[in-house]
């Protein structure tokens, strides 16, 4: 029962990746990405073209930057389920305010208001110390419930055309600029979680807080960090989902929440936190995007595309648990 | 020589147990200073308390010849100290470089990109030190078995330089080659003038390491040496103590059974220390101890047999003469084993229930299971059989007392149709009253044919109560005591602490 293991043992070769650990298992969504396109192909030989392309990307654009965010949140061993409501008030607000700013007023107001409840819920968070779920279930309903008393409980269609233009028609070197949003959002949070301080904290906290408390990290102003981050990418998801639809809704994309979380999980970020990167965000991401979309070219109604994004999560699940259940052995 | 840190007359409680009773401690520089004790002998919250992660009741606290307030941990950190803490302070996702230096970068610039290449070397001289020079610093300390992580935690406190470095219990995981590597870690670190404190239950090591040894017990100051001792020295102290024990009553024997022909309820093979195996049996009617300090391998057993243990098939069982691996808790049941697991609040109650529905939870007979009834039968004429004192039997559990609610808690098993009890810290944080009530009811038990398995940290008890007692080492069996008495105590206390390991070995040498 003594330990009596060599302590001086090099240890085994494993797969690296630029974006962090990345084993065989990890390998499976790629493939089925390359399946679902495999499909999408033949079913419909322009899907490969340019424009579908970015049509699709312009598509995942909104859950791509909803999806970075939560997969931080989680990875520092929380959750939030306020982002869609976020959105949407601070959709409204931007909105409201853009005729006196101007439109990058606006853009800042909207980008402020999500920091601020984001401010606020991770305050709540660290300083009881409630549960997560709870906090942002609150603010979800607080949020929601300011975006339809500030909208009259309608959308508001007075978004100035240079806007919706700019950010949700131009293109840059041939990208759309709102995929250009997305991207940046997903390089930001990349660059945080790999090369700050703040990444190894959020790593730190998810994987075992009592360890991060004990080491010396100011586990609650990060937890704060965290929620303000979170805050923030809704405040840019409403910039984009804004320009996109040329109206601020009071209830703006109500499942982008939802499906960030899913996208997150069957990227293959364990949902206890601690581990996983933004290169399973991004893998859950199109794997979810693709299939709807693949569906779609199938003529799959949407309620059969319902049963199979659930399904397709539910078997992530399963996987993960089997990854987790062999990698204790 | 003024003493770098001084603990002066420090008393803690926590809730009703109280942990240290005007204990004083002075450390100095460039010296070991251990700390030895039984278990609950308050060690770790000595420890704990000069990293400055508990804080005391009463008592002063000096640093460098001054009186200062007591240390919170982010001052003792500024001041120097550095603790290594027996149950883990890493975060096993993060590689072994995020976890060396987590908490202790320059900076605290949450946007500051973090300093990996320097920290890679730093990583390596403070690995090369401990004995993991060649290992990759970038796989996550989840992957590493539990003596290399033990390792990585004693080089995360190296990693701050301290002036004064904690180490508690630190040696329990590691093999032999890995603890001669700490050994020599700490004479070069002594040798640089770094403070030591070094909390153990091994007395070899105390005897081997040490310039200055306080013994604790109870809580309280046995004695505090100066110098170097023998293990003789440090077990006399250990089991003589000034401290009496409590007067116990002796054992009123149980309802021994002479018919050696009846199957023992149960037959487990555990390693013995010179090599060979030894088999622990328990027969009907016969109360059976597993005696020894944390993480020697009882607990590993009450788990086995009470059906936690993932890996159950790799130990040769048997449950009434039938070679059986109890891989679930519910087939234990079937088998009529019933478990009392360690830690009543967090393990046993449910502490937002009443006190009935914590006595009835438990598998129901045929005849009960048709009721919808939440609970079975007279919770009121049950209770008053185990004498527990109550007002009503729908008031919450929590209305009672510690050592009420443990006896509704082993209320629920003599309900239950078993034949072997696994008991684990049956009486742990209950006054002596309760105690004695406990003990009858576990009479009652063997009285009825039932065997129980006794793993216990209390000596006393463990004598008081066994036909027989185990004493074990580092996952293996040392001595079998048959009808112990109190005059086995200091040999008990001996094996436990490894001093019969020692001697063993130094005959060997």
């Amino acid at each position: 029962m003594s330990s009596q293991s060599s302590i001086n043992q090099a240890s085994p070769p494993k797969v690296r990746h630029l974006f962090g650990h990345v084993g065989y298992a990890d390998l499976m969504l790629p493939l089925l990405i390359l399946l679902l396109a495999l499909v999408a192909v033949m079913i419909e030989p322009r899907f490969l073209s340019t424009n579908n392309l970015l049509n699709l990307l312009r598509q995942l654009t909104p859950l791509l930057i909803f999806a970075a965010a939560q997969g931080i949140v989680i990875m520092s061993g929380g959750l939030d389920l306020s982002q869609s409501s976020v959105l949407s008030v601070a959709g409204v607000v931007g909105v409201l305010v853009m005729p006196q700013l101007g439109i990058g007023g606006g853009v800042c107001v909207m980008i402020a208001v999500g920091a601020f409840c984001g401010l606020l819920s991770g305050f709540v968070a660290a300083a009881t110390g409630a549960s997560p779920l709870i906090v942002t279930l609150s603010a979800l309903s607080i949020t929601q419930a300011f975006a339809l008393i500030l909208a009259n409980g309608v959308p508001i269609y007075d978004v100035p055309g240079e806007y919706t233009d700019l950010v949700g028609f131009t293109s840059l070197a041939g990208i759309p600029v709102m995929v250009l949003i997305g991207l940046a959002v997903l390089a930001c949070c990349w660059v945080l979680l790999r090369f700050t301080v703040f990444g190894r904290y959020v790593y730190a906290m998810g994987s075992n807080y009592s360890a991060a408390l004990h080491s010396g990290v100011d586990v609650r102003f990060y937890t704060v960090l965290v929620y303000v981050l979170s805050g923030t990418c809704a405040g840019i998801g409403a910039v984009v989902v804004t320009a996109w639809t040329s109206a601020a809704q009071p209830i703006a994309a109500p499942n982008l929440a939802l499906q960030a979380l899913a996208s997150v999980v069957l990227g293959g970020v364990a949902l206890k936190g601690g581990s996983g990167g933004m290169i399973h965000v991004v893998f859950g991401v199109v794997t979810l995007g693709m299939l709807s979309n693949v569906l779609n070219m199938i003529g799959v109604s949407a309620y059969f595309q319902t049963l199979a994004v659930g399904l397709v999560i539910l078997l992530a699940v399963c996987l993960d648990r089997l990854r987790q259940r062999s990698a204790r052995r | 020589m003024t003493p770098l840190l001084r603990l002066v007359d420090v008393s803690k409680s926590f809730g009703a147990t109280r942990a240290l009773r005007g204990v004083s401690i002075d450390i100095f520089p460039g010296e070991i200073h251990c700390i030895i004790g039984e278990n609950g002998a308050g060690k770790s919250t000595l420890g704990r308390m000069c990293g400055g992660f508990v804080r005391p009741d009463t008592g002063s606290f000096w640093y460098d010849g001054k009186e200062v307030p007591f240390f919170s941990p982010e001052e003792a950190r500024a001041a120097g100290l550095a603790m290594v803490f027996q149950e883990l302070s890493l975060a096993p996702d993060l590689s072994i470089q995020d976890n060396l230096f987590l908490g202790a970068e320059p900076t605290r610039n949450p946007l500051r990109v973090l300093r990996r290449s320097r920290e890679r070397s730093d990583c390596k001289s403070v690995l090369d030190a401990v004995g993991l020079g060649r290992i990759d610093i970038r796989q996550p300390v989840n992957q590493l078995p539990p003596g290399q992580q033990q390792l990585v935690e004693i080089s995360k406190a190296l990693a701050r330089k301290p002036k004064i470095l904690v180490l508690d219990e630190p040696s329990a995981m590691l093999s032999l080659a890995e603890r001669k590597h700490l050994h020599g870690i700490m004479g070069e670190l002594r040798a640089n003038g770094t403070a030591i404190v070094f909390v153990t239950h091994h007395v070899s090591e105390v005897a081997e390491l040490a310039d200055r040894v306080t013994v604790l017990r109870n809580g309280a100051l046995v004695e505090s040496i100066t110098g170097r001792q023998t293990v003789d020295q440090i077990v006399e102290r250990l089991g003589g103590g000034g401290i009496p024990a409590p007067h116990w009553p002796q054992q009123s024997q149980v309802v021994q059974n002479p018919d050696n022909s009846a199957a023992d309820l149960l037959s487990i093979v555990v390693p013995r220390l010179d090599g060979s195996t030894e088999a622990i049996r328990v027969a009907p009617g016969e109360v059976v101890g597993l005696y020894g300090v944390i993480g020697c391998g009882s607990e590993r057993i009450a788990s086995i047999v009470s059906g936690q243990a993932s890996d159950a098939a790799s130990v040769a069982m048997e449950v009434e003469g039938q070679k059986i691996a109890v891989n679930t808790p519910v087939r234990a049941r079937r088998l009529g084993i019933g478990h009392l697991p360690n830690g009543r609040a967090a393990n046993g109650i449910l502490p937002t229930r009443s006190i009935s529905e914590n006595l009835y939870l438990r598998p129901r007979s045929r005849k009960q299971r048709a009721s919808l009834a939440p609970t079975g039968g007279d919770p009121d004429k049950e209770l008053s059989e185990i004498g527990v004192r109550y007002g009503n039997a729908k008031d919450p559990i929590t209305s009672l007392s510690g050592g009420n609610q443990q006896k509704v808690l082993i209320g629920r098993l003599l309900g239950s149709d078993l034949r072997l009890l696994v008991l684990e810290e049956p009486t742990a944080g209950i006054d002596i009253a309760a105690k004695a009530d406990v003990h009858n009811l576990l009479r009652k038990c063997t009285g009825k044919g039932w065997g129980i398995l006794l793993v216990s940290s209390d000596l006393e008890e463990a004598i008081a109560l066994s036909d027989r007692i185990h004493t074990m080492f580092d996952g293996q069996c040392v001595r079998t005591y048959s009808a112990p008495t109190t005059g086995d105590m200091s040999s008990i206390s001996a094996d436990v602490v490894g001093a019969t390991h020692a001697k063993d070995r130094e005959e060997v040498l």
